[in-house]
């Protein structure tokens, strides 16, 4: 008699790899990078649920189990500046087991792709991914842990949470590509 | 000289007399009218100088009023930012900047995966974040220490930029 030894259920990695996207970074004409997890992202959240602001606690309670989000956005000074393989390689992560496409959005205007995923353990999200690729920019957004997107996508344009129309700053004259 | 006349006027000295003679005008005289010193009258200072002189003296007053106000005032101003997340920037000064309050630009420094503080950082660019177009309302800040601020407008800047592309979504859905 076999016995079959259960293969254990490895919790599926929420984390997308962004390493590879330096070819992106060189082109482009501006980049915003993000990265919060751990202890920064903690003390956010104890920011964020101090705030008294009606809007300001239900993001607090939205993210409250939030573990780590990252963003990238690479913003480039003409159409079609940037090489599709590089999306695609993000792309290619997100085909992998655990993740699965909720919302997939084409528009020729601007040759706009909007991808996103989620991730489930079990019942509980542990992972979202959204993949935009425009004409002129690339935006990937990964968000480990629950997080209410509703709440968030209702909550963006109010409470400090603008509408975001990310421009350099006319005053500054630094060079393109240079992060913090 | 006989010494009597120069005495008690007794007898005659012709030198004497003559000496007398020359100087009776400068006698006193017991009818004389007693002399009396002059009266001193304060000369009247024109009214012009008087308001001069007032008017400087309030607009110096003035002055010196209107300058610790404004020293008294900026303190507190300057109390109140530094508890106050960026409201210069995307803010998240205050943030979003950084808090980032709402404001009309609101700058919010953008940096990478680093959690250091940002006094030991230099900030390299700053992201101008759009206000809020809907009704906003105003949060109240507590008292931060910079390494919440900081943390905050990261925190708030992700979340800006995650909700704006959920919201490309949401609209496409909605044929917008």
């Amino acid at each position: 008699m076999f016995v079959l030894a259960a293969m254990p259920v490895f919790a599926q990695d929420a984390h997308i790899r962004f390493d590879k996207l330096d070819q992106l970074e060189s082109k482009a004409r501006d980049v915003v990078e993000v990265n919060i997890d751990g202890k920064l992202l903690d003390l956010a959240k104890r920011v964020m649920a101090k705030v008294e602001n009606v809007d300001s606690k239900k993001v607090a309670q939205a993210i409250s189990g939030l573990k780590g989000i990252y963003v990238r956005v690479y913003n480039f000074e003409n159409e079609n500046e940037y090489n599709a393989a590089d999306i695609d390689e993000i792309r290619n992560q997100l085909q992998a087991p655990g993740w699965e496409r909720v919302a997939n959005v084409r528009s020729k205007r601007n040759n706009q792709k909007v991808d996103v995923f989620t991730m489930f353990s079990g019942d509980m999200m542990s992972g979202v991914a959204v993949v935009v690729s425009e004409s002129k920019s690339v935006a990937f957004v990964n968000v480990i842990g629950p997080i209410d997107l509703d709440l968030l996508a209702e909550l963006s344009g109010r409470m400090n949470i603008p509408r975001l129309e990310i421009e350099m700053d006319p005053s500054t004259t630094k060079p393109k590509n240079e992060k913090e | 000289m006989k010494e009597d006349y120069l005495w008690d006027k007794t007898g005659s000295d012709h030198s004497i007399e003559e000496l007398e003679n020359s100087l009776r005008a400068f006698r006193l005289e017991q009818n004389s009218p007693r002399m009396i010193a002059p009266e001193v009258v304060p000369i009247a200072k024109p009214k012009f100088f008087a308001w001069w002189q007032f008017g400087f003296a309030a607009a110096a007053a003035c002055l010196a009023i209107a300058l610790i106000w404004s020293f008294v005032t900026i303190g507190s101003a300057d109390v109140e930012r530094a508890s106050v997340p960026d409201r210069t920037q995307p803010t998240i000064a205050g943030p979003a900047s950084v808090a980032v309050p709402v404001q009309p630009v609101t700058p919010v420094p953008v940096s990478t995966n680093d959690t250091r503080p940002p006094s030991k950082k230099k900030a390299r660019r700053t992201v101008a974040t759009s206000p809020a177009k809907s009704k906003a309302v105003e949060p109240t800040f507590p008292q931060l220490t910079e390494e919440e601020i900081y943390a905050y407008n990261r925190l708030v800047l992700a979340l800006s930029i995650t909700g704006d592309k959920l919201n490309l979504v949401r609209d496409k859905i909605k044929g917008e």
